[in-house]
């Protein structure tokens, strides 16, 4: 018999502790993000027959006139024992229905669990079908030391991170203050100017801002004092995102976003995390991105999609 | 485009994201939609 619990924001981030990976989706900065959007975060744990936490998801809804009539789990439920195998079936089966409610609610759900099999033949099991395929993401991961990241860089990228290294660029790990807004800003502009969706640059900020002080990594690249690239990535449990990046020209030409990934992974090793995930890959649309995240010798890990309850 | 060996495409939509829109809501709105007009024909 499995039971689901609602949980506050501070349970919630003393069980991801015990998680082998986790999502930002699923991070209390994340909920706290998105309630100060308007959205209404929810967290459940749910316990199997053993009473061992087997699963969990955070999931918000949006809602009209008072009225529940989306919720989304971005990148989850997400196993909360061991690793990120795909969850057995009845938990996952009591989270799905922990979150669904009457028409016209809509829910879709998108578990942490590799593409599979196995993962399929469970999320079919829940009476869900899938209506997105999977966003794949490069994760590199942080055991070991300096030399260990280092030897797992692709040639071109070390070769890019040791001409950055020579330029002379002062870099500096901050957590918040002037580099965030100057990061937003740079963010922002670099969306616009290029045609693609990222986060947005407000929500940006309110992730750092929802975010502990030892858990903001603000990676910031300077020349004669003048900010010209900064990178964000933030830690929640044992993992660690990259959450957005922008350089200035004269950034861009000496590679200070190389640099700046490079001294962030550094700064989480050094601080306990297991894992860095660099988010979504996708060599068709965006392949320089892909090449630059690829390059760092990350992992390509591939979910299981989308989901949403079907009638049929 | 294959990069270091990998082709990994962007996330897109399955065949089932139309046909569970249509059960769950179109339905249901047609339904509605020909339940009102069939009021407004009674009452005239």
């Amino acid at each position: 018999m499995t039971r689901v619990r609602e949980v506050d924001a501070d349970l919630w981030a003393l069980a991801l502790q015990a998680a082998g990976f986790v999502p930002l989706q699923q991070s209390p900065a994340y909920g706290a993000a998105l309630a100060r959007r308007g959205r209404e975060p929810r967290r459940l744990l749910v316990e199997d027959a053993g009473g061992r936490i087997a699963c969990g998801v955070q999931a918000s809804t949006r809602r009209l006139a008072g009225m529940p009539l989306f919720t989304a789990a971005l990148r989850g439920p997400v196993a909360l024992a061991g690793g990120r195998e795909a969850i057995a079936p009845e938990p996952l089966a009591a989270a799905v229905r922990a979150l669904r409610r009457p028409w016209p609610h809509a829910l879709v759900v998108a578990p942490e669990m590799p593409d599979g099999a196995q993962s399929t033949a469970a999320l079919r099991a829940c009476g869900l079908r899938r209506v997105m395929t999977p966003a794949a993401s490069a994760e590199v991961p942080l055991a070991g030391d300096a030399a260990a990241l280092r030897a797992r860089l692709r040639g071109k990228w070390r070769n890019r991170l040791a001409r950055a290294e020579a330029s002379g660029l002062r870099v500096d790990i901050a957590r918040g203050g002037a580099s965030l807004s100057w990061l937003a800003g740079a963010h922002a502009r670099m969306m616009k100017a290029r045609g693609f969706r990222g986060l947005p640059a407000d929500f940006v900020v309110d992730l750092a801002a929802a975010s502990a002080r030892r858990d903001v990594f603000l990676c910031v690249a300077e020349i004669r004092r003048s900010t010209v690239a900064a990178a964000l990535f933030l830690r929640h449990g044992p993992t660690a995102t990259y959450v957005a990046a922008a350089a200035e020209p004269e950034g861009r030409a000496v590679h200070a976003g190389t640099l700046l990934a490079w001294r962030g992974l550094l700064a989480l090793q050094e601080a306990g995390a297991t894992c860095a995930d660099l988010s979504q890959v996708d060599t068709e649309r965006s392949a320089g991105l892909a090449r630059f995240k690829l390059g760092t010798g990350a992992e390509v890990f591939v979910p299981c999609g989308t989901w949403t309850p079907s009638p049929l | 485009m294959r990069i270091g060996g990998r082709e990994i495409p962007p996330p897109r939509p399955t065949a089932w994201i139309g046909l569970v829109i249509a059960l769950r809501y179109g339905i249901p709105v047609v339904a509605l939609g020909a339940a009102i007009d069939l009021v407004l024909y009674l009452a005239r």
